[in-house]
This record gives structure tokens, C-alpha cells and sequence, in this order.
């Protein structure tokens, strides 16, 4: 068996030389894999502040505080837990929420830069990167927070053509849950003007 | 050429005889001179002799330089140059070229600037010089002096007479609904701006055709119809009805359009407008290909340069103050009023034809732009040439595979002026002729091609449905022997095989995807760009049976990139599907598989499967 989801994607490609996933060139591999460690350094964690601060915490909270809590303790990883904890009792206003956006920001200019300059996130190739970020870009947008790119943005295109991928249907679309999917839509859009103004 | 150090002139190096020539002949679309030709001995010459055809029915100037021989059997080397002599070499394509075979190196500057002087008078053509293996080695017998080649230059301005000017005027001045046809014309711009005048002195419909390069801005106020397909259609038919005079300006088989436009053969019940008919062509009837086309009945017949008959008539409106405003013209509404945007192809899917057209149209509004090529069926609602060379037309032999070497040769023509050349073809042409790329990227030309890919030869598939239609046979079997698919090919490959780089994607975007990102992406210049349709995506790996299980969930976001993998490599899996909220990832079982409890998780149980546990 194999776990880390970028490791699994790694060993996908790697089973068989057709449809390569990773580009060739040895710097755009490298650049491929720095993208992808950027995810597990901190992206996905602060995906998963901003997603419970604005939506998901009142899953939790829906059968009371206590049994929020009690689904907190649960959680072995003690950094992960003071985390649930204070995002689950003060959602958007936990100091952890602000962080989160703020790390948002700069990744998503980052990307504007490398996407400025390629096609895709290693560069002339379609890679791993990309399918790596795609869920992400996606929880933004289903979080109402596309607000944070601009329309005309390489950023905005580059997560066009994603979406236009097969892949993004099969792997992502078709199996989205209708009732987060209404969840974040809600609540996000309580949040969205707050999260416009801090920045401005 | 050695011996110069490759400078003045530069070899340009090509990987087949037929593309050096494709793009002598696209060099050639854009600056009406001559490029040189080096094709080696009867071998090259049979390989180039498709592309000698095109330079020829286009009329382009071409200087084309073989060798044979030794002539003298007794100086031949066994075997090789045995089979690399023929006696009359230029035979092969003597019906479409002009030949000569000088004895000796004096004979050959002879030789060498009657083919210049000849391949650019008017009708300009293909002329073919072949040299003698056994001359090339002999010492050099003499003097030999090089005069300067302007005291051969060619006849350019071939004029009417002046009673043939008045004669086409006083047509004009009686005609209601005056239409000019302007078919083969100078790239030159002031003959382009000289046509303009004209038009708008005799207040003439003009128009032009797809077939030929832009020799009249389809924008004017005077072009009333879009760009003119190879058959007329019902509008293009219904100007044509009206016209009481036609000055034929070197179109394209004008009785064979007519015939089309109006279901009459030109030779039983030719049309009833005066027609005037201005070409050079009939000097140059050979006979063995047909390609003086359709005999039009020609109520003045001038034979002379059209362009410089254009400059001949605006002298003398000027002396005669003509200044036509006709009614009947002007109530006929111009084609621009009614064009917008294309629908939409639908997310996902292959981008229609017509939406690319639009894409490019939107392309060219940000930047020079020369068509090079343009693919059966291209919708001229998209087609704004305002200038010589914004479309340099088709092939004029009509064959499949000149469309990569004319985009060649005209970016070697461009090269430096700031323009970027466009070359749309099909996916046919785009593969018979794909590596002439190579020169372009060998040369660093800037050259954009986008391919128009339907995975067959596609013009024939629609040929099989109307034959099939009209002998009562089931249409469906139309693409056989036609279909370039299973495998398909990969067609970006192809090019990047060649040095070319891959630039874009070939799925539709999203609204503002499509205009954004395609269109930047397309103008940062890089040396040399495709921007090609890919090949569907096709589980075509991992046919081992379902041996893959992942665990993971439908929402999370490591799961959700893991699958997007899985989805794009083509590989087939089978799904554990998690609660989260329920804590399914938390069970022992489970913690097993993944010690830190999370999704997702992926085993292999197929052969070959080489991880048994995790090493953290």
C-alpha cells in the first residue's frame, strides 16, 4: 500500500512510461515537486482552517457543543487539535482564520507569477502540480472566496483549463457532495464581504 | 555555398526536396520574388515535383537548380551515377516549368539569368536550371564574367492598349451593378492601394476569394460579401445575378465559378453582363494540366498584368473625371453589420471550427497577423484582411501536404517584420508535410500553426457522403479508407519532434479562459508555437484488471488530487469510499493501512505490486 497523497501520485505515474504526469526536463520535475511540498508544508492545513472556520464547524456544532468537543478530543495530533479547537468555537474570528486567508493571498500571487511566465505550474507541461492544486483552487471557489483572484487573471485561466480537463469531471465534479456543496455556498457568502474588506 | 561561408547567400536546410520548394513557393506568396532552389539530381526533382506544380498554377517566381550526370558515361561512377543521370531531366516537370541546360560555365551565367529573367515576367513561374556533373567538375575554360543582372531584368508592367482602357470605361459608365473580381494580384502594396482606388472611383462590388491571397481589404465598404468560398454561395450567386458588368481581375477560374453561381455551363448560356477579362495566363497555355480552367466567354479581352491595367484605368478616370455613386450598389447591406460572436462549444468538448476562427479573429486584433493557410470550410464571416499579406491563400495545385512549407517560407519572408505568420490546417496537410517544421525551428522563425484536427482527410469523407447519397449507398461507410485515427495520432508530437514548441491547450475554456489566457499566451513570443488539439484521453494503461484500491473520500481535497491522477494516467481502480464525519478513517482496520488515519490510501494487490507495508 502506499499513503501522502503526493507520494501516491508519484507512484501512479510511475507505473507505467505511458501518459507521463511529471515532465521530462529535470528542473521542471524539480519545480513540479517544490508546488506539491508547498501543499503539505502548509496549504493543506490552513484549506482545512478556512474550510471548518466558515463552513464545516457547524457540522460539528450541529448536535451541540459538547458533542463538538467531543469529536475534537478525538483528534490525535495535539497541534491539530488546539487548531480544531479554536476554529471550531470561533470560526471566522479565531486569530488562525486571518493567518489562513493571509497564506491564500500569497500563494495564489505566487502562481500568478509562475503562471505568468508558463502554461502550467512546472512549466510547459501539464504535471502533477496542477492536478495537486486543482482541489484547492476548487475549495476556494466553492468557499466564495474566487474573489481573491482576478477574472482576467493567468490564474483564472489556468483553473479554465483545468476544469476543462476529463480528469477534473470524473476525479473531482462528478463526485461532489451536494450538501457541503450548499454548506460552503452559504456560509461563504456570509463570510466573503468581511474577508473583501480586511483586505482592503 | 561552402566556399562563402554560408553568408549571402544562406543554405537553408530542409528535410525533403517538397518542402524546400513549398517554401521557396511560400517565400514567394509574400514578396512575388524568386527564392533559388537546390534540389539534388532526377531523385529530387521527383520529389519536389508536387510542390513545382503548386509554385506553377500559382504563378510564383522560383529559380530551381539540379544537377545530372556525368553526361559523358565514361567519367560516371558505377552504379549511382548511373541511375542519377537521365537524358532530358527536366522532362519530369518540363509541362509546368520552364527548362534549360547550359553546356559550360559561361552557358550557365547565361542560363542562370534567363531563368531569373523569365521565372518573374509576367505570368511568373517555376524555371528549372540543370547542370551537368561533368561540367560542374571540368576546369573552367576562359574568363568568366558575372554582368550586372539588372541589364536582364524582367518585363513587368505589360499594359493594355489605350483603346482597351476606354473600351472597359465606357462599360462602366453604362453598368448599374459594376462587380469586380479580383483573384491573382501583386502582394505589392501600392498595387493593393491602387485597387482600392479603383473600386471606389467605378463604385464597384468587389470581391475576392479564399482561394487567392488577400488582394482587397474585405473590410472596404465596397467588399459587400465576406471572402468568397470555393463555391459560391447563395449570397455570393445572387451579387453575381445582378452584376450587368464583370471585370475580371485574374480570378480563379471564372467559368467555373459563374457555372456554380448560376447552374449554366460559360460555354452554352454564358452570363449576360459584359465581362472583362484581364490576365497574362493564356500566354502560358501548356496543355497537359488543365489549368487555364473553364473557358469564360470574354466580351473585352485584354491580355495583360492586371495590375498594372488597374493603374492604367485611374490614369485615365482622372483625365476623363469619372466619380461613380451607384444607387444599386449602395442599397446592398455590408456583411460586417450582421457577424457575432460564435455560440459556445460546450466545456470539455473539442472547439468547433467556427469558434477557433473567432478566437484567432479576436487574436488578430492585438497584433500583426499573416494567414498563411486557411482549411476547407473556414467561415469567412472571421476573415478581416485589410492588407496584402494578412492571408496569403491556398495551394494553388490543390494537393495535400504544402500547408507546413508555405507556413515556412513565408516566416522566413516575414522574418523581422514584426508579423506574426498564422498557418490553420487541417490535420491531412498539417502531417504529410509536417517536417518542413524543422527548418523553422533550425532558423528560429516565429510561426504559430494551429491545427485543425478531425482526425481524417476529411474533404474526401464529405466526398464519400455525396457520392454515397447520389448512388443510393449507405452514407455511414464514408469514412473508410479516409479516417487518420486508432491510434490517433499525436499530433503535437510531431511537431515537437521537430524542435517546435508546445504552446496552449486544445479544450474550449471558460468564457473568459478563452480570451484571456489563449490569447496572452499566444502573444510572448517564443520562437516557434503550436497550438494544437491533443488526443482525447483514453484509459489505455493498466488493462491488467482492477487491481487498484484506493481509500478515500469524496470531498477531501488529497483524495480529490490523488484521483485526478489516476484519471489522467488512464488507469482503471476501484473505490473504498470513507465517512469522515463518522470517523471511518479512525478504525483499527483502517490505522492499519494508514497509521495516521487520513485518506487517501492507495494498494496494490495486481502483479508486480512492490510495496507490502509503509516504511513510516
Amino acid at each position: 500500500m502506499v499513503i501522502e497523497s503526493n507520494v501516491i501520485m508519484e507512484y501512479v505515474d510511475d507505473l507505467s512510461p505511458d501518459r507521463p504526469l511529471k515532465p521530462a526536463d529535470p528542473m521542471q520535475r524539480a519545480r513540479m515537486r517544490l508546488w506539491m511540498k508547498r501543499l503539505d508544508d502548509r496549504i493543506h492545513a490552513e484549506t482545512g482552517v478556512i474550510s471548518s472556520a466558515i463552513a464545516f464547524r457547524y457540522q460539528k456544532l450541529v448536535e451541540g457543543r459538547g458533542a463538538a468537543q467531543k469529536l475534537i478530543d478525538g483528534i490525535p495530533d495535539e497541534a491539530k487539535r488546539a487548531r480544531m479547537q479554536s476554529i471550531t468555537f470561533e470560526g471566522t474570528d479565531s486569530p488562525l482564520f486571518a493567518v489562513g486567508i493571509e497564506q491564500f493571498r500569497k500563494l495564489i500571487a505566487d502562481m500568478e507569477d509562475c503562471l505568468l511566465a508558463y502554461d502550467w505550474l512546472a512549466g510547459d507541461t501539464f504535471s502533477l502540480a496542477d492536478m495537486a492544486y486543482a482541489p484547492y483552487a476548487t475549495r476556494l471557489e466553492h468557499l466564495q472566496l474566487s474573489g481573491l483572484w482576478r477574472p482576467d487573471s493567468r490564474f483564472a485561466g489556468w483553473f479554465a483549463c483545468l476544469k476543462a480537463r476529463p480528469g477534473f469531471k470524473t476525479a473531482l465534479a462528478d463526485l461532489f457532495n451536494e450538501k457541503y456543496l450548499e454548506l460552503m455556498a452559504e456560509k461563504g457568502a456570509e463570510v466573503w464581504p468581511s474577508v473583501k474588506k480586511a483586505a482592503a | 555555398m561552402n566556399y562563402l561561408g554560408n553568408a549571402e547567400p544562406q543554405m537553408v536546410v530542409c528535410l525533403h526536396e517538397e518542402h524546400a520548394v513549398a517554401i521557396a513557393d511560400g517565400y514567394a506568396k509574400v514578396t512575388d520574388r524568386p527564392m533559388a532552389v537546390a534540389l539534388h539530381s532526377n531523385v529530387g526533382l521527383m520529389h519536389a515535383s508536387m510542390a513545382i506544380f503548386n509554385a506553377w498554377c500559382e504563378r510564383n517566381p522560383m529559380l530551381i537548380f539540379g544537377a545530372t550526370g556525368p553526361l559523358d558515361a565514361h567519367k560516371r561512377r558505377p552504379w549511382i551515377e548511373w541511375i542519377h543521370t537521365s537524358s532530358n531531366q527536366a522532362s519530369i516537370v518540363r509541362d509546368y516549368i520552364m527548362g534549360r541546360h547550359p553546356g559550360s560555365a559561361q552557358a550557365a551565367v547565361e542560363s542562370v539569368l534567363r531563368a531569373w529573367q523569365i521565372c518573374q515576367t509576367p505570368p511568373s513561374g517555376p524555371t528549372y536550371v540543370c547542370l551537368d556533373v561533368g561540367m560542374q567538375e571540368a576546369e573552367i575554360e576562359g574568363e568568366i564574367t558575372f554582368p550586372p543582372p539588372e541589364r536582364y531584368a524582367p518585363a513587368r508592367d505589360i499594359a493594355a492598349t489605350d483603346e482597351d482602357i476606354d473600351r472597359i470605361l465606357d462599360a462602366f459608365e453604362k453598368a448599374k451593378f459594376p462587380v469586380i473580381m479580383m483573384g491573382r494580384l501583386s502582394p505589392d502594396q501600392e498595387a493593393y492601394d491602387a485597387r482600392i482606388a479603383l473600386a471606389e472611383a467605378l463604385d464597384a462590388v468587389t470581391m475576392t476569394s479564399l482561394h487567392k491571397r488577400s488582394s482587397f481589404p474585405t473590410t472596404h465598404a465596397n467588399h459587400k460579401l465576406p471572402i468568397s468560398p470555393e463555391r459560391p454561395g447563395k449570397a455570393h450567386a445572387d451579387i453575381i445575378a445582378r452584376a450587368d458588368v464583370i471585370l475580371d481581375l485574374d480570378w480563379l477560374d471564372l467559368g467555373g465559378y459563374l457555372r456554380l453561381a448560376s447552374g449554366e455551363s460559360q460555354t452554352q448560356k454564358p452570363t449576360n453582363a459584359t465581362v472583362i477579362k484581364i490576365s497574362m495566363d493564356s500566354t502560358i497555355a501548356k496543355g497537359w494540366a488543365a489549368d487555364y480552367q473553364a473557358l469564360q466567354a470574354a466580351d473585352i479581352n485584354v491580355v495583360a498584368r492586371p495590375d498594372t491595367v488597374v493603374k492604367q484605368l485611374l490614369k485615365r478616370i482622372e483625365a476623363r473625371g469619372i466619380k461613380a455613386a451607384r444607387p444599386d450598389v449602395a442599397e446592398v447591406p455590408h456583411w460586417t453589420d450582421s457577424i457575432s460572436p460564435p455560440e459556445a462549444s460546450p466545456a470539455g468538448e473539442p472547439m468547433s471550427l467556427i469558434e477557433m476562427a473567432w478566437v484567432l479573429a479576436e487574436f488578430q486584433k492585438t497584433r500583426d497577423v499573416t494567414y498563411t493557410r486557411l482549411p476547407l470550410g473556414y467561415p469567412g464571416a472571421y476573415c478581416r484582411f485589410e492588407g496584402p499579406v494578412d492571408y496569403l491563400g491556398k495551394d494553388a495545385g490543390g494537393a495535400v501536404g504544402s500547408g507546413p512549407g508555405h507556413a515556412v517560407g513565408a516566416a522566413l519572408a516575414l522574418r523581422g517584420t514584426g508579423r506574426l505568420p498564422v498557418a490553420v490546417m487541417g490535420d491531412g496537410d498539417y502531417l504529410m508535410g509536417i517536417n518542413a517544421l524543422w527548418t523553422a525551428s533550425h532558423m528560429e522563425l516565429p510561426l504559430m500553426i494551429v491545427v485543425a484536427n478531425n482526425r481524417s482527410y476529411f474533404n474526401d469523407e464529405a466526398h464519400q457522403e455525396r457520392v454515397a447519397d447520389m448512388r443510393d449507398r449507405p452514407p455511414q461507410n464514408k469514412w473508410i479508407g479516409q479516417r487518420l485515427d486508432q491510434p490517433p495520432v499525436d499530433i503535437v508530437a510531431m511537431a515537437t519532434a521537430q524542435g517546435s514548441r508546445r504552446r496552449g491547450h486544445h479544450r474550449r475554456r471558460s468564457a473568459d479562459g478563452r480570451a484571456g489566457k489563449g490569447r496572452e499566451g499566444a502573444a510572448r513570443g517564443r520562437p516557434l508555437r503550436h497550438r494544437c488539439p491533443a488526443h482525447r484521453l483514453r484509459g489505455v494503461i493498466q488493462k491488467r484488471g482492477k487491481m487498484l484500491t484506493l481509500y478515500h473520500n469524496d470531498m477531501s481535497t488529497c483524495a480529490q488530487k490523488v484521483r485526478f491522477a489516476l484519471a489522467e494516467k488512464g488507469v482503471d481502480w476501484k473505490g473504498q469510499h470513507l465517512d469522515l464525519r463518522a470517523g471511518e478513517q479512525h478504525k483499527a482496520d483502517y490505522l492499519r493501512l494508514n497509521p495516521k488515519g487520513v485518506v487517501p490510501t492507495l494498494v496494490n494487490d495486481g502483479p508486480g505490486a512492490g510495496w507490502s507495508s509503509n516504511p513510516t
